[in-house]
């Protein structure tokens, strides 16, 4: 291509600032789409790693009247699609550590390790080789934190070469289940045992809070027996059920009511379906507003730049361009602002994003925030943009320059044709196409979403 | 050898509008030679507008033939006229219908664009040529809202001439200007007719009989040719 006719028309768009109040827009709709696109894509992706990654949205208890826990246990085991069953009491515990390092003293949580339960390391041993008095930590492993903080200071983070091999000492507090004085809380002793970190796993393949430490099974039950606590240990009690896949906890709940078991309804942790549905629909009225409103005002400005360049259009063809020659010229310009909106929209969005994901929601990083792969459906969204546009101009375009030349140079016969505007029943039938197209993007956007 | 460059044949335009047919040319027999400054008079509606379009290929005529350089133009597609268009014919109209954005340089090679012939390097020379041919070597950069009235045409002009047509045709071109100004375009137009273009000028002013060397009258649908007693 003549790169004559690409300088013009970006000379063309440069001197005349109306077309930068457009770009200007157009830059606005467009990241303001790429930031609903961006925040739904993340919000479908932060649930569904909730509810696949960890364990505990597929977490339930059941309770066996007539079986002992042992012989509930040796049952549950041998149902498909049930990777783990134990007792609640051993699952895990909030406990005061003492690490010295950092002054970085918190509260820590250890859990119930067994193969089926902890992540892969990638530092050091994994759960397989674990001995008694050693512990798995997250990569990133932070003790006192908690998913719930937002402020987490990074600095406070103790990164691999310091974490491994590091000794923490867990403290325990005991209580007297048999004293019945009132001043029980004064009485506590404390049971403290070391624990040495030999393995670091990545705790945000299981969405796993920085302070959460797997220990042997034994060690669990150890731990909890010599610190007490509370119950006694009821031959009769709750266990809990770890199922493999969300899609299969239906299936095997069922199974357990026909084996005779009362089961819980709800998972240990689940996510509120109706918050979540309401939130999808909001964020999808407003990306197709955005959207609509988008492609109107596009619409409408492709109108009017035509109707104003009319007579120019006509000297052009009377300079000997051709149809197509004057659809490329013209497209061109069009083309050109949209791809300038499209990469000033396409940065802010970025700055807007590194601003969300570093300062308001930092502490949420690691649950996979993320605009990667949000590109890809701008780029395709901004393709559909574009193509739409280009259709409306060069039709338009087409409309004009289909007359004859004389006809588009005459002054009286243009003044009368601006009367005949588009009717009704065009304007439906528009706004119903690109509703149509808005309401496929979208689909599509989710049917990728689920595979 | 047929030396004209246009030959008319019972050329006929007629228009369609709702009510009624209007016949403006009624079967036009005329050739136009290279060289020569033709002027067309007549009276307001008598169709000298639909004729200089038609001979301008902007328009096809209703019946009747159109030779340029002895081709049969009247019945092309798209593509062929608007090559006539590019490489035979300069259009000069009443109004400049300069691009606003673009200086008069750039405006000038607008029509070059698309014209193979030119490299990108001899389009800029050219325009400037063709700027400074008009008079405006002082003004190459200015932009129309810069121009006066008179300039912005001269600039038409150099942009009617870019493609160096062997046709040059323009409808009223100093209908929007004083006396001065006129005298500088249609000193012009002179220029180029005796450089070997054909020149073909619709005017009301009488001072185009100063410079014309056929002046024509169309007059109920019918071209002839009348002395202005030069
Ligand atoms: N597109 C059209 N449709 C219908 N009638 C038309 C059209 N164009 C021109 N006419 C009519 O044809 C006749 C000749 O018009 P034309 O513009 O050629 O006149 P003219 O000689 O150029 O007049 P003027 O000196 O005022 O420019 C007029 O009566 C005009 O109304
Ligand atoms: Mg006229």
């Amino acid at each position: 291509m003549e790169n004559n006719i690409i300088s013009n028309s970006i000379k063309t768009i440069k001197r005349n600032k109306s077309n930068w109040y457009i770009i200007a827009i157009i830059t606005l709709l467009l990241t303001l789409s790429f930031l609903c696109i961006t925040f739904r894509l993340n919000f479908d992706k932060y649930n569904e790693y909730l509810e696949n990654r960890n364990i505990e949205f597929r977490t339930f208890y059941v309770y066996h009247e007539n079986n002992s826990n042992e012989k509930s246990i040796q049952e549950l085991k041998k149902v498909d699609h049930i990777l783990e069953v134990y007792n609640p009491n051993y699952a895990s515990r909030a406990i005061y550590s003492n690490i010295n390092l950092h002054n970085l003293d918190g509260s820590l949580v250890i859990r119930y390790g067994t193969q089926n339960l902890v992540p892969i390391s990638i530092e050091g041993k994994s759960i397989e080789d674990l001995d008694t008095n050693e512990m798995i930590c997250p990569y990133n492993f932070y003790p006192d934190s908690s998913i719930y903080e937002f402020n987490i200071d990074k600095n406070k983070i103790i990164h691999k070469d310091e974490s491994i091999n590091l000794i923490v000492s867990l403290k325990l507090p005991i209580y007297n289940n048999d004293t019945n004085s009132k001043d029980k809380y004064n009485d506590i002793t404390y049971y403290t045992r070391n624990f040495k970190i030999v393995g670091l796993y990545d705790n945000t393949i299981n969405m796993n809070d920085n302070n959460e430490c797997y220990i042997k099974a034994e060690d669990m039950i150890e731990i909890v027996n010599k610190s007490n606590t509370v119950t006694n240990q009821n031959e009769y009690t709750n266990l809990l059920v770890a199922v493999d896949k969300i899609q299969n906890i239906e299936a095997v709940r069922e199974q357990l009511i026909n084996l005779g078991y009362e089961v819980n309804e709800e998972t240990r942790v689940y996510i509120d379906k109706n918050l979540i549905n309401t939130v999808k629909i909001i964020s999808n009225i407003i990306i197709i507003v955005v959207i609509i409103s988008s492609f109107l005002i596009l619409k409408n400005y492709i109108y009017k730049k035509i109707r104003n360049e009319k007579k120019y259009l006509g000297i052009l063809r009377a300079c000997g361009y051709t149809k197509n020659q004057i659809i490329i010229c013209q497209s061109l310009e069009l083309l050109t602002e949209l791809i300038i909106s499209f990469i000033i929209s396409i940065l802010t969005e970025i700055i807007v994003f590194i601003i969300l994901k570093n300062y308001i929601f930092n502490k949420y990083t690691y649950i996979g925030l993320d605009i990667s792969n949000n590109i890809l459906y701008f780029i395709m969204f901004f393709s559909i943009i574009i193509v739409l546009s280009f259709l409306i101009d060069s039709i338009q375009i087409r409309k004009i320059i289909n007359n004859s030349i004389s006809y588009i140079l005459n002054e009286n016969l243009n003044k009368s044709e601006k009367k005949s505007n588009m009717n009704i029943i065009k304007k439906v039938g528009l706004f119903s196409i690109i509703f149509i197209i808005t309401f496929i993007l979208l689909c599509l956007i989710n049917i990728i979403l689920k595979k | 050898m047929n030396k004209d460059i246009i030959k008319l044949t019972n050329l006929v335009k007629d228009y369609n509008t709702l009510n009624k047919k209007i016949e403006v040319l009624k079967k036009i027999n005329y050739s136009f030679d290279k060289g020569k400054f033709y002027a067309i008079k007549g009276h307001s509606g008598s169709g000298k507008s639909t004729l200089v379009k038609i001979l301008g290929l902007m328009d096809n005529p209703t019946s009747g033939k159109y030779l340029l350089f002895n081709n049969e133009v009247s019945k092309l597609s798209d593509k062929l006229s608007s090559y006539y268009r590019m490489k035979h014919i300069g259009f000069i109209f009443q109004e400049y219908n300069l691009n606003p954005y673009l200086n008069a340089i750039e405006n000038v090679i607008v029509p070059m664009l698309f014209n193979a012939e030119i490299s990108k390097k001899e389009r800029k020379e050219k325009a400037k040529e063709l700027l400074k041919k008009v008079g405006l070597e002082n003004r190459l950069t200015h932009f129309p809202s810069d121009l006066s009235g008179g300039e912005q045409q001269r600039v038409a002009i150099a942009r009617s001439l870019a493609n160096s047509p062997d046709i040059l045709i323009a409808d009223e071109p100093t209908g929007n200007l004083d006396k001065a100004n006129e005298k500088i375009i249609f000193k012009l137009l002179k220029e180029m007719s005796n450089e070997g273009k054909c020149v073909i000028v619709v005017s009301h002013s009488d001072e185009v009989n100063l410079y014309s060397d056929i002046c024509l009258e169309l007059d109920n649908g019918k071209l002839k040719e009348v002395n202005h007693g030069k």
